[in-house]
């Protein structure tokens, strides 16, 4: 049983004891908000407001942009992107009392650093779309939309549950 | 293979499922239906929910069958005389669940009168208040409908053409609700101008 | 009685405070449960590692169970509270792209943002992926139009759908939960460690 630096960064909230948090903090969202979590809007907002940025005309005629761009508001001023702020804070915070504060790329020791990254880019560019797709990723639709029992949203869960374990084979390499 | 499961999570799993459990147990009462008193009043401050007697005499006479008028006078103003097609809820059992049936309507409208307004006015709110849609009350009660609709007073010389066709129409509705077509219960003519006086002096006293 | 902010209980102006508030709790105990590191996120699919689905699952119960009977008590006014809307064919094709970025990237945004936080370039490298995959979408947009409108339900819920009692539901879903909790800790122990 060894007691070095090292496991400390390991140690993690029972899982359960997490989740109950979690819903609480859902549940608290819900009171205070009437509207549940989010994630991938922040980072739809993001895109929106570099668009909006960079190329004002093309975002005005675009049908998608437009949808999420409004006179008075701009488009990183909503509810989202401010959690999300707060997450990263949060999750800073939480990974500095446990050590867990490092720049590196964690990767099955079985491929290469450089594989991972490129999966993870690959990844991350699946998980946009669809996310747009179904207006919601895995804390909106999912986690959000089953707590209010909203159809749409244990239909997205399920698909994206089911679609990742189907999958999962082909990817095995990556990870065990 | 025995499988060793912590105590710990057995009691949290229990404590979890007897939580949605007792959820599943408890009373529900269906209150969803009542109103909210803030909604209640923008609902009584709108000058909608009344309608004038020219109203529904030209309803009555086109024979609108989305139109459902409803005497909440007592049994007996009500036997004695009321509008053709009118069913008869006295104000006093307007919350009794048989009539729900009558006032329950999403596709018709429910128009309720009384001799004025006062009482008509009070089923209003008590079913604004249960809910129900499509409410109105006759503005002026049967007291304006005697005046407007069986005896029209003619304008003055001065007066706009408007009010002269909203005249015409009357007189015209006048001889169609006296005249012999009409379902008003008492139908001969010289009668009916007796009774339409005792009716005036009855509620001119009793008032609403 | 809730929810505070559109009932006005509470001013407007506090949305957004409340919103990093709301969101530094949601970031803390996300990281704290394990949800930065990606070889533990996807430890569901293959078998072991289950804390993804235990705090899920734990959570989603946890927070329908505590609105209704906040409903129940008349704390919270459902009728207010926003239902994500029904899109069949955009929930299906959505879940099953995300899916496959989820397996392969490990992440979902969420958690992607936790380890962002934390300085995991995967996370980091993820996230790009994950604003490059919007972009492209709203630029093809006009491609997947129909699909993204498609088979527009409204914002209903399962118990109005299958004409179910909530509550029921609930019960029934807790007992689901808690059954697929006991069959994860018989698998994770049959399958082989993985050390991450």
């Amino acid at each position: 049983m060894k007691t070095n630096i090292e496991d400390k960064s390991k140690i993690y909230y029972n899982p359960y004891f997490g989740g109950v948090v979690l819903g609480l903090i859902l549940l608290a969202t819900f009171y205070f908000t009437g509207r549940g979590l989010g994630a991938s809007g922040a980072a739809k907002s993001t895109v929106v407001a570099a668009v909006d940025k960079l190329a004002p005309e093309h975002a005005q005629k675009s049908a998608y942009y437009s949808k999420f761009l409004s006179d008075d508001e701009h488009p990183l001023n909503n509810w989202l992107v401010f959690e999300v702020i707060g997450m990263l804070a949060g999750a800073f915070l939480s990974g500095a009392l446990s050590g867990r504060l490092k720049f590196r790329t964690e990767h099955n020791p079985k491929i290469t650093t450089k594989r991972r990254l490129i999966f993870a880019g690959i990844g991350g560019f699946f998980f946009g779309f669809g996310s747009q797709i179904a207006r919601g990723c895995t804390s909106g639709a999912a986690l959000s939309g089953a707590a209010v029992l909203s159809l749409g949203g244990f239909i997205t869960m399920m698909a994206i549950f089911g679609s990742a374990y189907g999958f999962a084979y082909f990817f095995r390499k990556l990870w065990i | 293979m025995i499988m060793k499961i912590s105590r710990t999570y057995l009691i949290l799993s229990v404590l979890l499922a007897g939580l949605a459990f007792v959820l599943v147990l408890l009373p529900k009462t269906t209150r969803n239906k009542e109103i909210q008193p803030d909604k209640l009043l923008i609902e009584i401050n709108d000058p909608a929910r009344f309608v004038n007697p020219d109203f529904i005499a030209e309803r009555l006479i086109n024979e609108d069958p989305s139109l459902q008028l409803v005497d909440v006078r007592t049994k007996d103003q009500f036997s004695k005389f009321t509008l053709p097609g009118a069913v008869n809820i006295p104000l006093n059992e307007m919350s009794n669940e048989e009539w729900d049936e009558s006032l329950n309507h999403e596709d018709k409208d429910v128009i309720l009168f009384s001799n004025d307004d006062l009482y008509a006015d009070q089923a209003w709110i008590i079913s604004a208040r249960q809910g129900y849609k499509n409410i109105y009350v006759m503005k002026g009660g049967l007291n304006l409908w005697f005046k407007d609709i069986l005896s029209p007073e003619k304008p003055s010389e001065t007066a706009s053409k408007e009010e002269f066709e909203t005249y015409y129409f009357r007189k015209a509705a006048a001889q169609y609700f006296r005249g012999p077509s009409s379902i008003i219960k008492t139908d001969i003519a010289p009668s009916n101008v007796e009774l339409k006086k005792k009716e005036k002096k009855i509620s001119a006293e009793g008032g609403c | 009685m809730g929810p505070l902010i559109p009932q006005g209980i509470i001013p407007g102006q506090w949305n957004n405070v409340i919103a990093v508030l709301i969101g530094m709790a949601f970031g803390f105990i996300m990281e704290g449960s394990g949800f930065s590191s990606s070889r533990k996120i996807v430890g569901l699919f293959y078998g072991y590692d289950f804390t993804v689905l235990k705090v899920f699952f734990t959570a989603t119960v946890t927070a329908a169970i505590g609105l209704l009977y906040f409903s129940y008590l008349g704390w919270i006014d459902l009728s207010m509270v926003h239902i994500h809307p029904t899109y069949v064919t955009g929930a299906i094709v959505g879940g099953v792209v995300m899916g496959v970025g989820f397996v392969t990237g490990g992440f979902c945004p969420g958690t992607s943002f936790c380890g962002v936080a934390i300085g995991k370039i995967d996370a980091i490298i993820y996230t790009l992926g994950l604003m490059a995959g919007i972009f492209v979408f709203s630029e093809a947009f006009s491609v997947f139009e129909k699909l993204y409108d498609g088979n527009y339900l409204g914002e209903i819920t399962i118990t109005e759908f299958f004409g179910l009692s909530p509550y029921l539901f609930v019960f029934f879903f807790t007992l689901a939960a808690i059954a697929i909790f006991f069959i994860t800790s018989i698998i994770v122990k049959r399958v082989e460690e993985v050390n991450y």
